[in-house]
């Protein structure tokens, strides 16, 4: 056969032509087909409105529970994720992103509680999933919580894993928080998060405040009742915001003394991330079964009876015993105060509200006063003042100070 | 150019011509927002790489519409009618180009509501 290298030709020549043409740039709505052979799960943090969302740790290996997810499954989810959840279900076979595949043990070890339930709620119209074509319904509006619930512990099920989906189980999903906190917040916090850092306690010598021990429980901002865990939300102001303070030698570099910098300039999705491995240091964040806030209602107009009546309740309520009357921190109490950790503490100054600890806006005031700092002398006034009255008295305080001072306060 | 030249690159270009016309489209997958049964048309918003497009999808007599249904332990496909579909549906689609228009192949319905 004279021209035999015709046929060797011809099939390299259309191997070059399918490899050209396929994938194209473009297909029918722009995608690119490299990009869209991927499976479901990405490593992002849940969003704020939904980290505090967790499930039940029982939940996870309660079989009623997960005899009802197997149900639910069976008739809303296997179509696309395969009757043994392996993302193979025929009508997920021709999805541009491919569902999860729940016997992946390394993926679903990564995934966070609050993550399953938001990608169970939300599905695929929230970024980044739906930026990339993800096609999975919302579930929130047609399954119940705790239907949710039951069907993640089913799925859960198809990874081999027995127990709770736990970060004591799981260490891999705070891992980046793990891995950020090791970078910015060791040198302070320790190694293990319980305040004992070498450089912490020369940042306020021999006195409060302390780098904050996480194993403990004890938190001092927050907008949950006193003595409660905070949210995830205050856990996240608090990084983005720093901690002011009166400062000390070591703290003059930090804007606006803070003893505790702001982590602003960080993503928020790191600081979403090591938010999440400081609440995984204490196991609290995860057996407790609702997160109450305290609400705080919209600030009513500053008036001169406000202040009025604000003054009346600073002296009746004993503010001034550790605060002073005229606000400077100076009352007949504020040298004996000691925290906890039995460490003298300072009354705050009333007229430097760039010093506030937990912020100076209305607002900020409103949350401390009302829930008070725990582990300080600081009590919380929820359950003795009527929300009226703690804007009577947080006005009253912000008027203690300059307007140039509060603005400076206000000021982040 | 000597004709057995000619004959190969003839029968190069054929191929290349071949192979794009072959060449399987990516699938697509969003919420339906028009049907048309009359125009033989199925619109659907989707998207991708953070941009939002609608996509008109022609419907032919060789295009396939289905849904699965639970059957025992399995799915089974059940064809579906074009006017049977509903606006808010989500849906899969593999297409093809003809003509300047996405020709579906075959439209997978993920979640009917």
């Amino acid at each position: 056969m004279k021209h035999w290298w015709y046929v060797p030709l011809a099939l390299v020549t259309l191997a070059v032509g399918v490899w050209v043409t396929n994938p194209p740039a473009l297909r029918a709505n722009g995608e690119d087909k490299h990009e869209i052979e991927e499976v479901g799960h990405a490593h992002v943090p849940a969003p704020l409105e939904y980290a505090d969302l967790l499930m039940p740790p029982s939940v996870w290996t309660d079989q009623a529970m997960i005899a009802r997810g197997k149900e639910i499954y069976a008739a809303n989810c296997a179509v696309c994720h395969g009757e043994h959840g392996d993302g193979k279900g025929p009508a997920g076979q021709a999805l541009p992103l491919k569902p999860s595949d729940f016997r992946d043990r390394h993926a679903v070890a990564e995934m966070r509680d609050n993550y399953w339930f938001w990608r169970a709620s939300e599905g695929g119209t929230v970024e980044p999933f739906k930026s990339r074509g993800s096609a999975m319904p919302p579930w929130k509006g047609t399954l119940s919580v705790e239907d949710r619930w039951a069907v993640i512990a089913y799925q859960h099920t198809f990874s081999g894993h027995q127990g709770p989906h736990v970060p004591w189980e799981h260490p891999e999903m705070v891992q980046m928080g793990r891995d950020i906190y090791r970078m910015a917040c060791v040198s302070c916090h320790g190694l293990d998060g319980q305040g004992d850092g070498s450089v912490g306690p020369t940042l306020s010598p021999n006195r409060a405040p302390q780098p904050r021990d996480f194993t403990a429980g004890l938190f001092k901002l927050r907008s949950t009742p006193t003595g409660e865990l905070p949210t995830t939300a205050d856990l996240f102001r608090t990084v983005t915001e720093g901690i002011r303070s009166r400062g000390g030698p070591l703290t003059l570099g930090l804007s606006g003394y803070r003893i505790m910098p702001s982590f602003r300039h960080m993503p928020e999705e790191q600081r979403l991330e090591l938010v999440e491995y400081v609440k995984s240091l204490n196991q609290g964040f995860w057996t407790r079964q609702d997160v109450k806030t305290v609400p705080v209602p919209a600030p009513p107009p500053e008036t001169p009876e406000r202040i009025a009546r604000g003054r009346q309740l600073y002296a009746d309520a004993e503010c001034w015993t550790c605060h002073g009357r005229s606000g400077r921190g100076d009352g007949p109490s504020a040298p004996t105060l000691k925290d906890q950790n039995d460490f003298p503490i300072t009354a705050t100054d009333l007229t430097e509200p760039s010093r506030f600890k937990n912020g100076a806006t209305p607002q900020d005031v409103y949350r401390t006063v009302v829930t008070g700092l725990t582990g300080t002398p600081m009590p919380s006034y929820e359950d003795a003042l009527e929300p009226d009255q703690a804007w009577d008295l947080v006005y009253y305080v912000l008027s203690l100070s300059s307007e140039s001072h509060r603005a400076s306060g206000v000021a982040r | 150019m000597g004709q057995a030249t000619r004959v190969h690159v003839l029968a190069m270009i054929s191929v290349i011509w071949l192979s794009t016309v072959l060449a399987d489209e990516a699938p697509i997958s969003g919420k339906v927002q028009v049907v048309d049964p009359a125009a033989s048309t199925l619109t659907i918003e989707a998207t991708s790489q953070g941009k939002t497009r609608r996509v008109t999808v022609e419907i032919k007599p060789t295009s396939r519409i289905v849904r699965f249904v639970r059957v025992g332990a399995g799915f089974e496909e059940q064809r579906v009618q074009l006017a049977d579909m509903k606006p808010g549906w989500v849906i899969s689609v593999t297409t093809r180009h003809e003509d300047g228009r996405e020709v579906a192949e075959v439209v997978k319905i993920i979640f009917e509501r």
